[in-house]
């Protein structure tokens, strides 16, 4: 297994501390106004719409990343 | 904080020992109602009983009930019903194989007590930047976080003790990480998971004498996504879970669809001539067989090492939450 899947986790962990980072700097005062009762609905959803499309993203990163190590470890 | 000690150390005792004493009298019950499984990476014809849920519900109940007499605050109540509800979400599965998505939707009964009793804060918080407000999006975290936990820990349980050995390791990463950010109620109701884990592994490390099944993984990884939430350790918890979570991930975008394993068509696992692990569909397994082929034995202690790799990852990141940039 060599450290490929130490590395793994590792660059995992990095990926989360950086979505957290963004979410806590953009998401989190993100709001939008101008629609009344139905503010915090859209706001929430906006935000629910922007945090699916980073796990997504985040899941590619490290699908790409995984493919990348263990053709790698094949390799050597 | 020393008022905290005593129902502790009661607490923890009886956690390990309601579930040391348990597993023996079970397995006996178990072997005479022919409740047995073929291990399936034995070279003999090796029957494995199962499900272990009930001791594992026994000790998780008898301990928290002792903490409850100790501090009636409602989060342990919650994590009693959403653990015991998932108990019996696993214990249906055990006995009738059910669809694949019978387990993550069912499970998302076990979070309504944490809901009902409302036991959480709808701020998540993340090292170094500090909190975000998501009240709306938080509720639907709560509904997600147990069937996900729940089903990680499940479909972590392929090898002898990795399950039992994996809860070990995450679930003090977590009381520990606890600890350090001064939750310490929720620490010390955090621990039974780890001794209850701790007194089954004797039972379940190889060679096996009784599989958790359905119920008692289930059970395992519902307690310790309660925990995440009201101890508000989310992150952390989701940390110290990264290579079962890898392993539902890769299990997951290999099926493409929500399958319930004992249903998946094929030989699971393919061996050599002596017996070492060659191919899985376990896609954890299958990537720390990339090297070559590995005993039983040698895959489940490669499955530990990195559930202790992320643990202290986790326990870095509890650190890294008492600093913000």
């Amino acid at each position: 297994m060599k450290i490929g899947l130490f590395g793994f986790l590792f660059v995992m962990w990095i990926l989360i501390l950086a979505g957290g980072g963004i979410l806590v700097t953009i998401l989190g005062p993100f709001s939008i106004s101008g629609y009344g009762d139905f503010d915090l609905l859209l706001t929430s959803i906006l935000k629910a719409i922007i945090a699916i499309i980073l796990v997504i993203v985040w899941i590619l990163i490290l699908s790409k990343l995984k493919n990348w190590i263990f053709k790698k470890e094949i390799q050597s | 904080m020393a008022e905290l000690i005593i129902p502790a150390i009661v607490s923890c005792i009886v956690a390990f020992f309601t579930v040391y004493v348990a597993t023996p009298p079970l397995i006996k019950f178990l072997q005479k109602r022919n409740l047995a499984v073929k291990d399936m990476n034995k070279k003999d014809h090796v029957m494995v009983v199962r499900p272990g849920g009930p001791s594992i519900i026994a000790g998780i109940i008898t301990s928290e009930l002792v903490l409850y007499g100790f501090f009636q605050i409602n989060e342990i109540l919650a994590i009693i019903i959403t653990s015991f509800i998932a108990f019996v979400i696993g214990y249906v599965d055990d006995r009738k194989v059910m669809g694949g998505w019978f387990k993550p939707v069912a499970l998302v009964i076990a979070s309504t007590p944490i809901i009902f009793f409302g036991t959480y804060d709808s701020n998540l918080t993340f090292p170094l930047f500090g909190t975000v407000q998501i009240p709306a999006l938080y509720l639907g975290l709560i509904i997600f976080m147990i069937p996900i936990t729940g089903n990680t820990i499940n479909s972590i349980d392929v090898l002898n003790g990795v399950a039992s050995g994996f809860m070990i390791i995450a679930s003090f990463s977590l009381s520990i990480a606890l600890f350090i950010l001064q939750n310490y109620e929720i620490a010390i109701i955090s621990l039974p998971l780890g001794f209850v884990s701790l007194a089954f592994y004797k039972y379940h490390k190889i060679p096996s004498k009784i599989f958790p099944g359905d119920s008692g993984a289930l059970t395992l990884g519902a307690m310790y996504g309660a925990i995440a939430i009201v101890g508000h350790v989310e992150i952390i918890a989701a940390i110290a879970l990264l290579p079962a979570i890898i392993n539902s991930f890769l299990f997951l975008s290999s099926m493409k669809r929500i399958v319930e394993h004992r249903q998946i068509k094929g030989k699971p696992v393919e061996h050599t001539e002596d017996f070492k692990l060659k191919a899985t569909n376990n896609r954890l397994v299958r990537l720390i067989l990339t090297g070559g082929p590995l005993s039983e034995k040698q895959v489940g202690y490669e499955i530990l090492k990195l559930a202790i790799f992320s643990g202290t990852l986790a326990i870095i990141t509890a650190f890294m939450m008492r600093v913000l940039i």
